[in-house]
């Protein structure tokens, strides 16, 4: 994994190629790469559907190796949804495929004529771009069937729908899973459109006759990964409730809490909570031949993704995550897992972020386009982005546009971009990541590693209550970090609680490399990934104004707890004091 | 006080149908003045060890606690139960989380209450693998609904539900539940809902 792949959209006589190594970014990969190669290559005032702006696609350091758990991909560009810097990641078996093939990193430049479409096949004979008019509008599972027709399914595609040929807000980008459907999505940010911007409609990725990448020391590694499983399959998250519930068990504690967004953010409890609970749509998956526990790409031993099965027991989507369940669910009043689950695949079909939709229909129940709790509205509403009416290209450009057009204060939104599934008035610590986090409000900007493993900015005695400026600034380090090596997020929920289990991720990257890295060197490069982020934000503009929560989260209560949104300009602007 | 009780003598695969009653909330009696350590143990038959080692979120009236030793519960208080939860937000609501400071608001702290020892309903919520875990051990013990939940339950999902009961008993008398349901309800008053599972007699 040591070539950059670029391919000049804009050359004359067509897309051009041109293989580097990776000399220029040594040791990075996931989102250090995708932030390095955006901040010291793109301007920061660059139009993001422009000429100028770069997507980054780059597999994590350990993708594509026998790591369990390795397969995230991160997508960086300059975010039109944002303004600012951009890493989505997925899951999915594009990291795997691509990391084997040889690539730190592909780099889609300039911008084809308006109106072409391409697509790029790579395998180890080397790289082929093609115009693709046949691809035109086609939605992500139409166009994976096609593509098993003419490749087979044992190649991993990037793609994108209909929504990043529009060049929509919330347009994602898919990545096939195991059993070749486009159901993993770089969600956020709406990467989708500056692929579209590009022209380019997917990128089919063949790994056939090549091998898992090979370690430095293959004994240590071996050994490294033994542990580091193991302490995934023993912790009560990673071994226990995500394999049973997925993501989703998390509805009916936000929603305890009354922190689970209700109604656009009206009320931080569901009255539905309990029918589109995770124990709930584990139990209709089961029932319907469906299955509740599945990985979202080879090596992935949490398992927390699954399918969901319609009445008749035909498959509908994959099982929806907490956030889309939330999303379509709770935020817009609808109680019903079949209507989510199809909300679920429609997004998925169309390429769009489930978050960005939830919300965005959500705001136009509020201005009165539907009825809160009414499913076969938001459906429609859905279908009409993919259809690409006016009205469904406003809703597909997001919650913040779709306030704006229809006049409604109540816009859940940082930097342009929607609030995921926990309401920061409940949980102010969550407000805090939303307010300041580099790529607008985001729940994984502060997932959780451990801030007493890591030691970064001091340790946190857990008897002692520490601010929590403090905590998200740490978490937001870690996260950084732990997206930089291709590892999934979820392996945090070990690691907080087993020092043992995130040695053995640090051991595991040293023996893959040859390095003697210390938590202290992956604090450090969190740090430098969030230093570079941040500059570039400020180039293209954002200050410190830009790093608040809307102004009716400090003036409108949330009941059950009737809770304000308390933090201080004053506190927010500390985050970043390092 | 004591309830009128109605007994499903059922095969285990009936639990199904209640799990979402069990995470909806369901009543439980106490004596006022009890701690949530005391309540758990004591009312709900949990045993120190599972509290210990799988119950990693207790919240009371949407707050969590932190010190369920000293924090008491209060009548018409709800208690839910969860086990150890993904995302930074499943573990700031963990018990002494590291990360408490970020849902500090909304913490309950102990603080000293009635101890009349007057009787008082609490309402329990189970969660993920606490409801997989204990469900039909609440079940088996009895919990306390209005009486119109279970006949709406029985509404809903009755035909499934008698297909895996043999006998229904209300007040130790068989009694003809599709014949009352046929009659239509409105009863708002707590009865006693237990299940005795044949299949582990
Ligand atoms: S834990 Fe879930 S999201 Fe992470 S790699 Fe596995 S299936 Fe994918």
């Amino acid at each position: 994994m040591d070539k950059i792949l670029r391919i000049n959209m804009s050359a004359k006589g067509g897309p051009a190629l041109k293989e580097e190594s990776n000399a220029k970014y040594p040791g990075m990969g996931g989102r250090a790469l995708t932030t390095a190669i955006i901040a010291g290559e793109v301007h920061p005032m660059a139009n993001p559907l422009g000429e100028e702006n770069k997507l980054v696609i780059a597999p994590g350091l350990l993708s594509g190796s026998a790591a369990a758990m390795s397969g995230r991909i991160s997508i960086g560009c300059k975010s039109p949804l944002t303004g600012g810097i951009k890493e989505a990641n997925s899951g999915g078996q594009a990291a795997q495929v691509m990391a084997r093939l040889g690539y730190a990193a592909i780099v889609l430049e300039g911008r084809a004529p308006e109106g072409e479409l391409y697509k790029v096949v790579i395998n180890k004979d080397g790289v082929k771009i093609d115009k693709a008019p046949e691809y035109k509008m086609l939605p992500n599972y139409d166009l994976i069937e096609k593509v098993k027709a003419t490749h087979g399914d044992k190649v991993a595609c990037i793609s994108i729908g209909p929504a990043g040929e529009m060049k929509l807000g919330a347009a994602s980008i898919a990545c096939t899973d195991m059993e070749f459907r486009p159901t993993r999505h770089a969600g956020r940010g709406g990467v989708g459109a500056v692929m579209g911007s590009k022209g380019v409609k997917i990128i089919i990725l063949d790994d056939a006759g090549l091998e898992n990448r090979k370690p430095a020391d293959p004994e240590k590694f071996r050994e490294a990964n033994k542990v580091f499983v193991e302490g995934l399959r023993t912790h009560a998250v990673t071994g226990s409730a995500l394999p049973a519930y997925g993501t989703n068990v998390l509805v009916n504690l936000i929603n305890e809490a009354g922190g689970f967004p209700t109604n656009n953010f009206k009320e931080g409890r569901f009255a539905g909570a309990s029918s589109i609970s995770g124990e709930t749509i584990a139990d209709i998956e089961t029932k319907r031949g469906a299955n509740p526990t599945h990985g979202c790409h080879r090596g992935c031993v949490i398992r927390c993704s699954g399918t969901y099965h319609d009445k008749n027991g035909k498959f509908l989507s994959k099982q929806p995550e907490y956030e889309t369940v939330w999303a379509h669910g709770a935020n817009c009043g609808i109680d019903d897992p079949d209507k989510i689950a199809m909300l679920d695949f429609l997004d998925d079909n169309y390429g769009l972020d489930t978050i960005d939709m939830g919300a965005a229909i959500a705001v136009a129940m509020d201005a009165g386009l539907a009825k809160f709790g009414d499913g076969d509205a938001a459906i429609n509403l859905i279908k009409e982005v993919g259809k690409g009416t006016p009205l469904g290209r406003i809703i597909g450009s997001g919650a913040a546009t779709t306030a704006k057009v229809f006049g409604v204060e109540r816009a859940p939104v940082v930097k342009g971009q929607a609030m995921p599934a926990y309401d920061p008035r409940a949980i102010q610590g969550i407000g805090v990541t939303y307010a300041t986090s580099t790529q607008g409000a985001d729940h994984t900007a502060g997932y959780c590693i451990t801030a007493n493993v890591l030691k970064v900015g001091g340790f946190v005695d857990p008897l002692k209550s520490e601010g929590q400026v403090e905590l998200s600034r740490n978490l937001q380090i870690a996260t950084a970090a732990i997206d930089s090596t291709g590892m999934c997020l979820f392996i945090a929920f070990a690691i907080l609680d087993q020092p043992e289990t995130f040695q053995a991720l640090i051991d595991m990257l040293n023996a893959f490399y040859g390095l003697s890295m210390t938590a202290d060197d992956v604090a450090a490069l969190g740090k430098q990934i969030l230093t570079m982020e941040r500059d570039f934000n400020k180039k293209a503009g954002f200050t410190a104004l830009d790093d608040r929560l809307p102004r009716y989260f400090y003036t409108e209560k949330l009941p059950p707890h009737n809770a304000l949104f308390t933090v201080t300009d004053e506190e927010l602007d500390s985050v970043y004091n390092w | 006080m004591k309830y009128d009780t109605f007994l499903l003598k059922c095969s285990g695969s009936a639990t199904g149908y209640f799990m979402p009653e069990l995470q909806t909330g369901f009543s439980i009696s106490a004596k006022e003045g009890v701690t949530i350590y005391s309540f758990l143990t004591g009312y709900c038959g949990i045993s120190d060890e599972y509290i210990s080692g799988k119950v990693k979120t207790i919240m009371i009236d949407g707050g969590p606690v932190d010190d369920i030793f000293n924090t008491k519960i209060h009548d018409k208080g709800v208690c839910a139960l969860s086990g150890a939860m993904p995302g930074i937000v499943g573990a700031m609501m963990r018990i002494g989380s590291p990360y408490a400071a970020m849902r500090e608001s909304i913490t309950v702290k102990p603080e000293g209450g009635d101890e009349s020892g007057r009787e008082i309903l609490v309402d329990v919520k189970l969660f993920n693998v606490i409801l997989a875990d204990k469900g039909a051990d609440f079940l088996k013990r009895g919990i306390l609904l209005r009486e119109k939940r279970i006949f709406n339950l029985f509404i809903k999902h009755g035909n499934d539900i008698f297909s895996c009961c043999r006998e229904v008993l209300f007040n130790g008398k068989p009694v003809d539940f599709k014949k009352q349901l046929t009659d239509g309800v409105s009863m708002d008053r707590l009865v006693m809902l237990k299940l005795e599972m044949e299949d582990e007699r």
